[in-house]
């Protein structure tokens, strides 16, 4: 999955954590991990 | 007593749970959509079965953020009777509301059939029409039934005796043949197997009915002024 996230005052891993626990996956049959990259706006 | 049936985009049971009570319980219901924001007219919630959301992602875990799921929770934290039936499992498991996941079924292929289920568990608001390990019939529709917790999930379950219906053949891979469970206080119920397709001889077997009456029962029961 790949997604862009806006900036914004959160914390980007602490967002990324939230999503993955509460939509992306189920963490009682599920694992996840995940990487960030920064891109350009075109 | 007055029954929701939430009616979720790609819900495709709500029809069948809605025959059941109007129609066999006698009992006044209405459909209600996902976006609805007030619920607190209603004295029993019923997610029935289908794809909601087209399943997309996992089942249940889009429908779960829908408006009316607040609502649904609050009706369970006031103690109301809450069931959810296949779909409606689903998304109870992914609301939170039930512990547990769903998984597909271990062979892959979409189970349809009627299973022979046991009653493990009457005391709560859905089964106490039921004796303990009675045998009853009901249909089951489903291609994710495979219900999995951890161990000590699974310890508390049966501790709890939240483990209401089990499968004497097991369809799906299910941990420990589970078909339905409760929370703990034993008003909201999540089962896979379809008891609203179950309310008249005519449809093979009336053994549904009397999860619908026991809630009606409780409910009364649970009502009387000065009993």
């Amino acid at each position: 999955m790949e997604l862009s996230i806006e900036a914004s005052e959160r914390k980007i891993d602490e967002l990324i954590n939230e999503m993955c626990q509460r939509l992306l996956s189920n963490p009682v049959i599920e694992d996840y991990r995940y990487e960030i990259e920064e891109s350009v706006p075109k | 007593v007055k029954f929701a049936v939430i009616v979720f985009p790609g819900s495709n049971c709500d029809i069948d749970m809605f025959h059941a009570i109007q129609d066999e319980l006698g009992e006044e219901v209405e459909c209600v959509r996902h976006d609805a924001e007030d619920l607190s007219g209603f004295d029993g919630i019923l997610l029935p079965g289908g794809f909601s959301y087209g399943d997309y992602l996992r089942s249940g875990a889009i429908a779960r953020f829908s408006n009316v799921m607040k609502e649904v929770v609050k009706a369970a934290e006031a103690g109301k009777p809450v069931l959810g039936v296949c779909n409606g499992f689903q998304i109870l498991l992914e609301s939170g509301l039930l512990p547990g996941a769903m998984r597909r079924n271990e062979h892959l292929q979409f189970a349809c059939d009627t299973v022979q289920l046991t009653v493990e568990n009457t005391d709560n608001f859905f089964t106490s029409l039921y004796s303990k390990n009675e045998e009853i019939n009901i249909p089951i529709a489903h291609g994710e039934g495979n219900y999995y917790c951890d161990e000590a999930a699974l310890a508390a379950l049966k501790q709890n005796g939240q483990i209401v219906f089990t499968y004497k053949n097991n369809p799906n891979g299910s941990i420990a043949n589970i078909a339905g469970i409760t929370n703990e206080q034993g008003n909201v119920l999540g089962m896979m197997p379809h008891p609203e397709r179950a309310v008249d001889a005519l449809l093979g077997s009336a053994d549904g009915l009397r999860l619908f009456q026991s809630i009606v029962k409780n409910w009364r029961e649970s009502h009387v002024v000065n009993a």
